[in-house]
């Protein structure tokens, strides 16, 4: 038998390189795809109908200051469908009934919880410092925008709020789909 | 016929029946036995120390893996029992907990005597670079550990990390929602960071520091710069058992201070994670200075802090070999070097100092930033309704006391922001107590204490919301 050409070995040798390449694509495409499915999945909605939450009577919110309302939304989270607490800042103004501002407490920055500082009457930051005016507009430090206004209803003597978490550090107000 | 014997007949006679199967002595000629320029010395065992101390994380971290699991239903709930119940569970906890500040302290200590010792330089460029990157994978093991207790702490302190590689620009969004595996922080991102945490930045690790070795014996220990060539040749010595002995004793000590602080220093655990609560979110000590950065850019400056100077650090640092081509490993004739290494030091330690002598919540916990009085007992006192009864016939639904101003020319107008800075909360209560000529009656026989203080808490909040939210 003639010894192999140098043609031939070339050949087999990249074939085999070839297969070993196929055999590494073939596992690591799907574990690309199932890594990154965060990415390219469709969104599932995310539970109650219209996304409003019942933060409880607008009687029982004090007139005139900033008040942290707890509400409970619906989340699916992974493979649990669950109950999530959340807070909302809110203020009742007093010339009407409906007339109540909510605030999210998340900071526009990186996403702290926001504090109302009563004693110095404009909401504060405390993890990076960022200082709002009381109709939550931006006036000091590092958070690229002003409180994200959420959207909120009277119905029945109750105050209605729609969560939404918003993309922290951007200039605009976009909401985080869910 | 010939028979072609099994095996090579020099290893056959080479350690008998295991060593002949195995190949041991060979083995240990090569890993043990290897011959050390300058013999064993106690200032060479900072390496072997991170090699012990991760492999302690390793240990105590699988053992933990016994009883945690990864869900917000059960993530805190189990390291709960873990730190409680579970027999030496708070010891086991403590080890990993502490052990991993232990890991970043060795390793900021490697990092500093391998820059002045000038082991970095040609030929051991690699070994530098894969320790950087080992440096980068500690970090990354160390961030997504504080997440899995799940607790207010974890919770808050991921948010704002996810929201720092959410700052990234172009890839940032997406990278933290691949973090994140969903929208909000959740079950996937525990699962997430938990397979990080445990196998992938692990295994990555490992990689890494069989290829940081390999470098590592390839070139051999980097002899001191005070050392001439003839001394180190006439005191070469085996690495085992010289220089093993010694990193033996100084890991023996590790681990005896960290059990002793481990002893003294339960593994803290907060409440567990609840969104709607506040909380001043704060790193581990050693992204302290990393946290305080970031109060200095603001608005579109932003990813200079989060992002274009922490890389610049790491990029400058993971091609330094490279930038720093001078021969002279002698620190003395490397001003630019160690002026650079003097700088970053100090830079580190005076911000992680600076932020953790000046945050209210490392000094002061109790008087953290939260409103005087919180919405519930305000709601408890019906403060509204005490206004209402008491106030509202003078000074208005609104505050303004417009109603009676013709009258009253002095009446204050609680809405006015102005005028409301220039009233101590002194001052309100003295007011509510005593009143005030011409037309204020004293409260202080028909109201109690608490209440005053919330009346005069709700008349400060009039000048809220004067304006709509834009």
């Amino acid at each position: 038998m003639p010894p192999p050409s140098v043609d031939r070995r070339r050949f087999l040798s990249g074939c085999t390189a070839a297969l070993m390449a196929l055999i590494t694509g073939s596992i690591l495409a799907p574990a690309f795809a199932f890594v990154t499915s965060p990415l390219w999945r469709r969104r599932q909605s995310s539970g109650v109908p219209d996304g409003f939450s019942d933060a409880g009577a607008v009687a029982s919110i004090p007139i005139g200051t900033w008040t942290l309302l707890p509400i409970e939304i619906v989340r699916q989270d992974g493979w649990d469908k669950t109950k999530q607490s959340r807070s909302v800042w809110a203020l009742a103004g007093g010339t009407a009934p409906g007339d109540v501002k909510v605030l999210s407490p998340i900071c526009p920055h990186l996403g702290c919880p926001i504090a109302w500082m009563a004693g110095k009457l404009d909401f504060f930051c405390p993890c990076h410092g960022s200082v709002f005016s009381t109709d939550g507009t931006f006036v000091s430090g590092p958070s690229p925008r002003g409180m994200d206004r959420l959207e909120s209803q009277i119905r029945d003597g109750h105050l209605w709020v729609r969560w939404q978490d918003f993309h922290t550090g951007s200039n605009e107000k976009i909401a985080v789909e869910v | 016929m010939s028979t072609i014997p099994a095996t090579d007949p020099k290893r056959a006679a080479d350690g008998g029946f295991f060593g002949s199967r195995t190949g041991w002595g060979e083995l240990k000629r090569r890993v043990l036995l290897e011959p050390v320029e300058g013999g064993s010395r106690w200032t060479a065992a900072f390496g072997s120390l991170l090699l012990f101390m991760f492999i302690l994380q390793v240990v105590t971290g699988i053992l933990l893996t016994t009883c945690y699991a990864p869900s917000v239903g059960t993530a805190w709930q189990s390291v709960k029992y873990i730190q409680e119940e579970a027999p030496l569970g708070w010891f086991i906890r403590g080890m990993h907990h502490w052990g991993s500040s232990a890991m970043v302290i060795l390793l900021l200590f490697h990092l500093v005597q391998v820059f002045v010792w000038g082991a970095y330089k040609r030929p051991r460029e690699l070994t530098w670079m894969t320790g950087v990157l080992l440096l980068g994978a500690t970090l990354g093991l160390a961030f997504t550990g504080y997440l899995l207790p799940w607790d207010e702490k974890a919770y808050w302190a991921s948010k704002v990390g996810l929201g720092i590689v959410g700052t990234i620009p172009l890839i940032g969004e997406r990278m933290r929602l691949l973090l994140q595996g969903g929208p909000d922080l959740g079950n996937l991102t525990l699962t997430r960071f938990f397979a990080l945490h445990g196998f992938i930045l692990p295994g990555a690790i490992i990689a890494l520091i069989v290829v940081h070795l390999y470098f590592f014996r390839l070139h051999g220990v980097t002899t001191a710069w005070w050392q001439s060539e003839e001394l180190l040749r006439s005191k070469t010595e085996p690495f085992w058992p010289g220089q093993v002995w010694k990193d033996g004793i100084v890991a023996l000590g590790l681990l005896a201070c960290l059990t002793a602080w481990v002893a003294t220093h339960p593994a803290p655990l907060g409440n567990l994670a609840d969104p709607s609560k506040a909380y001043e979110a704060r790193p581990e000590w050693y992204f302290m200075f990393l946290f305080q950065m970031l109060r200095y850019f603001h608005g579109r400056w932003e990813i200079v802090g989060t992002f274009v100077l922490p890389s610049l650090f790491f990029g400058i640092l993971f091609f330094w070999p490279l930038l720093d081509r001078t021969p002279s490993r002698d620190p003395r004739r490397r001003p630019v070097a160690m002026t650079m290494l003097g700088a970053a030091t100090f830079g580190l330690i005076g911000m992680t100092v600076f932020a953790m002598a000046t945050d209210v919540r490392m000094t002061k916990p109790e008087v953290a930033l939260r409103p005087k009085l919180a919405a519930s007992p305000l709601q408890k006192l019906d403060v509204a309704g005490l206004y209402s009864t008491n106030c509202l016939a003078c000074h208005g639904v609104d505050g303004t006391g417009n109603a009676l101003r013709v009258a009253l020319p002095t009446i204050p107008d609680f809405t006015n922001g102005t005028w409301q800075k220039t009233q101590s909360d002194e001052n309100f209560i003295t007011r509510i107590d005593d009143g005030k000529v011409p037309a204020m009656p004293a409260f202080k026989d028909k109201l109690n204490a608490d209440q005053i203080h919330a009346l005069s808490d709700y008349v400060r909040a009039f000048a809220a919301g004067k304006t709509e939210p834009k």
